[in-house]
């Protein structure tokens, strides 16, 4: 039957428009050893950085979207624009306590800041990204 | 199984009538472009087509509508697409942006064309124009480092 033929393709297509394509990218991964030292943190916010953070955002991480999303080890290669976006994102996700992911923590209680270091954390970078922008 | 097929053809069929009368707001445009990308960043005439034929039936208050946008289930999903698009990222409120929140959006914008996460796929595939050539990628790309340069100061 034709008609049917033409709805079945038709209705197909339909299914298919709900179907959101995600292509995933392989990103590179290199090694290097050069933790936070290149970078100036503050004593406080590097120890939030590398109880809470630093086990994905860097060369130790195992998620490659985490790597793309920020490298911690990588902050002394990023110029102004990147670490003014950096900083805008850290604003972000420690103000609506995004990071670390919650399913994350289930697994990695202590690794969960307290909301005082969120708070920490989410100053440093306003004060960063405000140095930036002059 | 021919009579199967029918009945299921006829069975959606029905449904796509049906799905017909549920009611779909799709986003509402507005022609205000005071606080928009393209007047306030003066971008040129190659990143205003651009943005304009890749970005803006999403991310502004210009989205155009063809005619199957407005017939379900496609205009569930053009009105569930445009409104979350928006509510990321919307070029009709550029001016009302902080400098960091420029900064990190052009950035973004540069990455994302990039890796050809955007314009998504699904979108491309049905309007052919808006899939960016290596070109016009590299010349967003630079539009946008020299627009957040500019923001910086300068440098």
């Amino acid at each position: 039957m034709k008609r049917s033929g033409i709805l079945f393709v038709l209705s197909a297509f339909v299914l298919a428009s709900f179907i959101q394509m995600n292509i995933s990218k392989n990103a590179k991964t290199e090694s290097e050893s050069n933790p936070l030292e290149e970078y100036k943190f503050p004593k406080k916010v590097k120890a939030i950085i590398d109880k809470s953070c630093y086990g994905c955002h860097s060369v130790d991480g195992k998620s490659d979207d985490a790597k793309d999303a920020l490298r911690w080890d990588k902050m002394h290669e990023y110029d102004k624009a990147k670490l003014v976006s950096v900083m805008d994102d850290i604003i972000e996700v420690t103000g609506e306590k995004k990071m670390p992911p919650k399913k994350f923590l289930e697994k990695k209680p202590d690794w969960k800041p307290t909301d005082k270091e969120y708070q920490t954390l989410s100053k440093w970078a306003d004060k960063e990204a405000g140095k930036l922008l002059k | 199984m021919k009579k199967t097929l029918k009945y299921l053809a006829y069975g959606l069929l029905l449904a796509l009538v049906i799905s017909q009368f549920i009611p779909t707001e799709l986003p509402e445009n507005n022609s205000d472009l005071s606080n928009d990308i393209v007047v306030t960043e003066q971008a040129p005439d190659e990143v205003k087509i651009i943005l304009r034929k890749a970005c803006y039936d999403c991310h502004s208050n210009q989205t155009v509508y063809p005619w199957y946008s407005q017939v379900a289930p496609v205009s569930w999903l053009v009105a569930k697409d445009t409104r979350e698009a928006r509510d990321e990222l919307n070029f009709s409120d550029w001016a009302e942006l902080s400098k960091r929140k420029k900064i990190k959006i052009l950035n973004e914008m540069a990455e994302e064309v990039e890796e050809k996460n955007m314009p998504m796929k699904i979108y491309t595939v049905i309007h052919r124009d808006a899939a960016l050539t290596d070109e016009e990628i590299s010349t967003l790309i630079s539009w946008t480092k020299s627009r957040s340069d500019n923001i910086l100061g300068g440098d």
